[in-house]
Formats: C-alpha cells, sequence, structure tokens
C-alpha cells in the first residue's frame, strides 16, 4: 500500500505534528483568561505564524470523539513568526468553546490553518478605520497590529463595540500602534454609550473601511457607508463543516449569487453581500 | 483463507462489478467537492474512487443559507444540490477527474435531476468524457412531474427511472438508495430488476433541527439531511438488509469515521466503502482508514481485503 502514513488522533495518541501544509498538530504555549469567559490561546504552529494573514482562521477539532464533531472556525488573532507561535482569542458560547476553554498549556491542539481570504489594503491607504463589534475585533486587532509595522505612518482608528466594558478588552494592546482606539457599549460603562455606527460621522476622512461583528452591525455599517467612495471590507461567520471548500455548506448571499465563506472569504467586500439580520 | 506472513502485502485491489477498483475506499458526494478542494492537503490519487458532487444539466445555486448544523454525533445539511452545471464541469472540473482515473482511481458522477429526462440527458453528456467510470444516481431528488415525490421512496418510480437510464450506457449503473423507505430490500430489488449494476447506501436521513429559544427551524429549508456517525448503525443494518436481497456489489457508507467503521460494513456485504462527514472533522481519515483496513487484513490472516466482503459469521 502506497498511501502516506498519517496519525489519526482518534486511534493513537502520539499524533505527528505535521501532517500536511495545512493540518497540523499544535502544542498550546498560552492560555489565558482576558476577560470573563473570553480567552487567548497561543498554539505552536510554526507554519501558520510564517504564512497567516489577516482575516485568515484556523479550524479546530476539539476533541477525539464525535461529540462536538466538526471543526469550529476562530480568527487569527495575532502571529509571532519567531517563536513559530501564532494566537487566537474566542469567546465561550457552547460545548465547543467550553472544551477548548479547559485546554492547558501543554495540551495539544488538531488545526487547519491558515484557511480564508485575507484583508487587502490597497498602499495607497493613509487613514483606515476599523469597526469591530463583540469578538469581530479579532481580525481587526491583526490587522491593525501587521499594517502599523508594515506601513510606518499609516493612521488607524479602531472602533470596539460591545455589550459592555466586560466585553471590551485589549485596548492597551490598541493603542500602541493606533491612533486612536474608542470604545462603544450599549450600556455605556465603558467608553460612548450607544453602537458603533452611531460614530459613523467620524470616519468621513478614512481611505478604507474594515470591520468585522455581527450582521445586525455590519448591516448598519453597509447603510452609513454606501455611497463613500472607498473600500469597505468586511470578514464574515458561517457556521462551517470542511472549511476547505468542499461541502457549500457555509454559503452568504452577494450580489453574485452564493459565495463560500471559507473560501472566497471570510473578508469580502461588504458592499457585495445581501446580508439578511434574523432575530 | 491463507495467512499472509506479517509485512506481506494485503491485496487491496476490489471487484466493483466489472470494475476494478484500487482499493475499497472510497469519497462519498457532496463531501469532497469535485476532487480538487482536498489536494490542498493530500494527493487523492491514493483513493479508490471519487464520487463527484451532484451534477445538474443546468448550474444550481443551491438552497438559501443557514445550510448546516450539527446534531449529536451528526450533522444536518440542506445545500440543496448546488453545482455548476454540466457545461461548467466540462471547462473547468473534467481535467483534474482525468488526472484522477489516468492515475487508476476510479470517478464516478453523481447525477441528479428532477425528471427522467434530466437523468438521461445528463448520461448522454457525460459518455463525452471518457474518465467517468460510472454513474452514481441520486435518487433521493424530488421527481418535479409527479408532485416532488421522491425517485428513491417509490418502487415504481425508481424501476421507470433505472430502466429508462440503462440503455444510455454500457459503463455500470449505480442506484444511491435513500434510507427513508418501509423496506430498503424491495427497493434495492427493483434497482437491480431494472438494471442496476451496483448499490450504494445510505444517502442522508430527512431530519430537523429547532431553535427552542427562537422558535425556528434552524436550517433555512426547515429539513435537511442527517449524516455522520449518528446514522452509522441503521446503515449497518441497512447494507446487512441489501446484501441478503441482491447479488450485486454493494458501496456501503453512513457515519464511517475509522478503519473499524470501514471494516464492519466490509463485513456486512459492502465491496467498497465511501467516507463522508469524516472528510469534514478530519481531511486525512480516508488514507488512514485504508492504512487501517490493511493492518486488520493482515492481523486476521486475509490476503485479499475483498475477502472480508460480507464475511460476517452470523449467529
Ligand atoms: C471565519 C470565522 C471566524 C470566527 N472567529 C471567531 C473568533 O475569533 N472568536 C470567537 O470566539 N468566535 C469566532 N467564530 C465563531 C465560532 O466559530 C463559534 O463561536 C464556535 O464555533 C461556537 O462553537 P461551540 O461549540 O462553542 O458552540 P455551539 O455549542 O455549536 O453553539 C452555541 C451557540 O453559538 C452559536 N454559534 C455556533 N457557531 C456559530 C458561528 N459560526 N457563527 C455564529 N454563531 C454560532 C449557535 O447558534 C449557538 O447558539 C468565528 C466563526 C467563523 C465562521
Ligand atoms: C454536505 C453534504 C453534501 C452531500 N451532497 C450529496 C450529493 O450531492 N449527492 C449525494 O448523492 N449525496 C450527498 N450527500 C450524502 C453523502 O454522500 C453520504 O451518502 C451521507 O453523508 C452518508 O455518509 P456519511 O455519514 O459518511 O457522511 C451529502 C452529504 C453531506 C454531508
Ligand atoms: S465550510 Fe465547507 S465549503 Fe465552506
Amino acid at each position: 500500500m502506497n498511501a502516506p502514513r498519517t496519525t489519526n488522533p482518534i486511534e493513537q495518541e502520539s499524533a505527528a505534528p505535521v501532517l500536511s501544509n495545512r493540518h497540523f498538530i499544535g502544542k498550546v504555549v498560552e492560555a489565558e483568561e482576558v476577560a470573563p469567559e473570553i480567552w487567548i490561546h497561543g498554539y505552536r504552529l510554526p507554519e501558520v505564524a510564517r504564512h497567516a494573514q489577516p482575516g485568515q482562521f484556523v479550524h479546530l477539532r476539539l476533541n477525539d470523539g464525535t461529540a462536538p464533531l466538526l471543526r469550529r472556525p476562530f480568527s487569527i488573532l495575532d502571529v509571532y513568526p519567531g517563536e513559530g507561535v501564532a494566537r487566537i482569542l474566542f469567546k465561550v458560547v457552547g460545548t465547543g468553546t467550553r472544551i477548548l476553554a479547559g485546554k492547558r498549556p501543554g495540551e495539544t491542539v488538531d488545526v487547519l490553518a491558515p484557511l480564508g481570504t485575507s484583508f487587502r489594503v490597497p498602499e495607497n491607504v493613509r487613514r483606515l478605520v476599523l469597526v469591530a463589534g463583540g469578538i469581530g475585533m479579532v481580525p481587526l486587532y491583526f490587522l491593525s497590529r501587521e499594517l502599523s509595522a508594515a506601513r510606518p505612518g499609516i493612521e488607524i482608528d479602531y472602533w470596539f463595540g460591545a455589550r459592555s466594558g466586560q466585553e471590551v478588552y485589549l485596548l492597551e494592546d490598541l493603542r500602541q500602534w493606533c491612533r486612536r482606539v474608542e470604545a462603544v457599549t450599549e450600556d455605556g460603562s465603558a467608553g460612548h454609550k450607544g453602537r458603533v455606527p452611531d460614530h459613523a460621522s467620524e470616519w468621513r476622512d478614512a481611505d478604507m473601511i474594515a470591520a468585522c461583528g455581527p450582521i445586525a452591525m455590519l448591516r448598519a455599517v453597509q447603510d452609513v457607508t454606501a455611497d463613500w467612495p472607498v473600500p469597505v471590507h468586511a470578514a464574515l461567520e458561517s457556521f462551517m463543516g470542511c472549511g476547505l471548500g468542499a461541502c457549500l455548506g457555509c454559503v452568504l448571499d452577494t450580489v453574485d449569487g452564493f459565495e463560500r465563506v471559507c473560501t472566497e472569504g471570510p473578508v469580502f467586500d461588504l458592499r457585495r453581500l445581501r446580508l439578511e439580520v434574523s432575530t | 483463507m491463507s495467512a499472509p506472513a506479517t509485512g506481506t502485502k494485503v491485496d487491496m485491489r476490489v471487484q466493483l462489478g466489472p470494475l476494478e477498483l484500487k482499493n475499497p475506499v472510497t469519497t462519498a458526494s457532496g463531501t469532497f467537492g469535485y476532487g480538487t478542494e482536498y489536494r490542498q492537503l493530500y494527493d487523492p490519487t491514493h483513493l479508490g474512487g471519487v464520487f463527484l458532487k451532484a451534477l445538474t444539466m443546468a448550474p444550481r445555486p443551491g438552497n438559501k443559507p443557514w445550510r448546516i448544523y450539527e446534531t449529536p454525533s451528526g450533522m444536518l445539511n440542506s445545500i440543496g444540490l448546488q453545482n455548476v452545471g454540466i457545461e461548467e464541469f466540462f471547462a473547468k472540473k473534467e481535467p483534474f477527474c482525468r488526472e484522477l482515473a489516468a492515475k487508476g482511481t476510479a470517478v464516478f458522477a453523481n447525477l441528479a435531476a428532477q425528471t427522467v429526462e434530466e437523468f438521461q440527458q445528463l448520461v448522454e453528456r457525460l459518455e463525452e468524457t471518457d474518465c467517468i467510470a460510472a454513474y452514481e444516481l441520486n435518487v433521493s431528488c424530488p421527481n418535479v412531474k409527479r408532485g416532488g415525490c421522491q425517485f428513491g421512496t417509490d418502487p415504481a418510480l425508481l424501476r421507470e427511472l433505472v430502466s429508462s437510464v440503462r440503455p444510455g450506457t454500457k459503463r455500470p449503473l449505480i442506484v444511491k438508495l435513500a434510507p427513508q423507505v418501509t423496506d430498503i430490500a424491495a427497493m434495492a430489488r427493483v434497482s437491480v430488476e431494472a438494471g442496476a449494476d451496483i448499490i450504494s447506501l445510505i444517502n442522508t436521513f430527512p431530519a430537523m433541527a429547532i431553535d427552542a429559544e427562537k422558535r425556528r427551524p434552524i436550517l433555512a429549508t426547515v429539513t435537511g439531511g442527517l449524516s455522520g456517525p449518528a446514522v452509522k448503525p441503521i446503515a449497518l443494518r441497512m447494507v446487512h438488509a441489501v446484501r441478503q436481497a441482491v447479488d450485486v456489489p454493494i458501496v456501503g457508507m453512513g457515519g464511517i469515521m475509522t478503519w473499524k467503521d470501514a471494516a464492519e460494513f466490509l463485513l456486512a456485504g459492502a465491496s467498497a466503502v465511501a467516507v463522508g462527514t469524516a472528510n469534514f472533522v478530519h481531511p486525512p481519515s480516508p488514507l488512514e482508514i485504508l492504512a487501517g483496513l490493511e493492518e486488520y487484513c493482515r492481523r486476521h490472516g486475509f490476503a485479499r481485503v475483498s475477502e472480508l466482503t460480507g464475511a460476517l459469521e452470523l449467529p
């Protein structure tokens, strides 16, 4: 038999660290609860740390059994190519994220990464406005960090919306590389009271807008920026199966028909999306 | 049964009617795209066969999202047969299918249609390429001319479909049975009488998930198809029942995650297996299943994997 030998964690304890150029077993090197039920995990994944771009995601297998069954997607928070570490930030919302939050340094995770598209910021962009809602702060954190390092002089405004002050975090980090960092909370317990799109008038001199957050927020951004002459891009979410473009389970509706969040996205031109607000 | 010495090669070839597969492990339709998607992870030419995503004559946009959802040890999908349509298949996807076929990996076209005529047209068009080893009729499609009744749940419709498609090709016809029937063996018998060379089973079960808080179904289409480990025991029972009912080879599937699951399907009577949902969970599963099956044969003294088929010892 000439099939390459790989190891299935279902069957065996000792998993090979590199299963292919997109499939890895990474060691947990950092696990910190940065706010209630919000965790940062750092994984030793040298290949991912070298190649991942802001907006891309990791598709994590959470256990070796069959419940939960499917992988769970998480945006990449940042990478440390020198240390070979990639980090994610996640909120505990259900079974899978609860299991993930229980992982401790030294344990391993099974990762497909880096997957999906990334934010493309044209060279002429001098002022970038980032609009984050809740956990949507993650890819924009990565984007602002990378861009400020790669393009000295670029001015980045980071608008971070959340329900309450408890759900606003990493502001000190962001202030290191963003010109302006503003928190907006629905209950007013941190920063401005209200919702991020209420502040759209302050984004008018941006050369580009990048957003990530709940559909309702993205719809509001879509509406206020509809006739602005600048690119407006956003990272989207969806339930995912394969994460690799094969199952067609993760599609969103666009002006050109259904497109896969895992392959044509997660970063889309926001104006191309037909977003439906449910609830 | 001849016991091979440790380290000897096990003959992994299996016969599916007139077709020889280099090994019994294939990937299930709709879970492996057109073969190209998984190339970023491994070389699909190691597989015995690849069942392509369902093809229809015209491109189909598929259903509105949400399309998938996780259920206990399983998943629901309502993709709605989204596919590029037959012309785009020839333009964009067929070249890689040729590559697979050239390396001895059988390519199976999964055909979906809403009328008997459309099934016939699909076969007619696909006869133009030599890279397709056999046609798999996805009979879990509603027949629009018969009030949406599924081909695969009405014996008379199923007979009409298979016997109408049969004269259009010399290639083997595979009928992929829908599990939501009272008597799966009867559907297999009807298929074989009408000209099917191979039976594959099972397709997904119609199923549903509800969000109690929102008092709404989760999937945009309300219902979807259940797959994954949750369906495995039912699928095994059905493969076993079909094995008793007909003499043609069987491709078994439904919740296969490991080589052990695959061995169970072979023992129940399948000649080959298809790996579906497991591709999403652990992409290298088909290769590991292949390696595991070989090891299993060696350990149990089978010189050929084909000896496992139906080797179940009944009480
Ligand atoms: C590209 C992408 C990037 C993501 N990045 C992050 C990130 O950086 N940090 C983070 O915390 N989360 C992120 N998510 C969401 C994350 O994948 C889900 O929170 C996670 O899958 C939930 O798993 P669970 O098993 O804990 O929840 P489950 O037990 O499966 O579900 C719990 C609840 O969460 C909802 N839910 C589950 N999955 C999703 C989803 N994909 N989108 C919306 N709602 C969902 C369910 O409807 C349910 O109400 C991202 C999702 C995508 C598609
Ligand atoms: C996302 C998804 C898409 C599928 N699409 C098709 C399809 O196009 N045609 C078909 O005959 N079966 C389709 N199936 C059914 C599978 O081929 C298989 O019969 C079923 O999933 C059971 O196997 P599993 O439990 O290993 O997944 C699909 C299954 C899934 C999960
Ligand atoms: S998750 Fe399978 S196609 Fe996107």
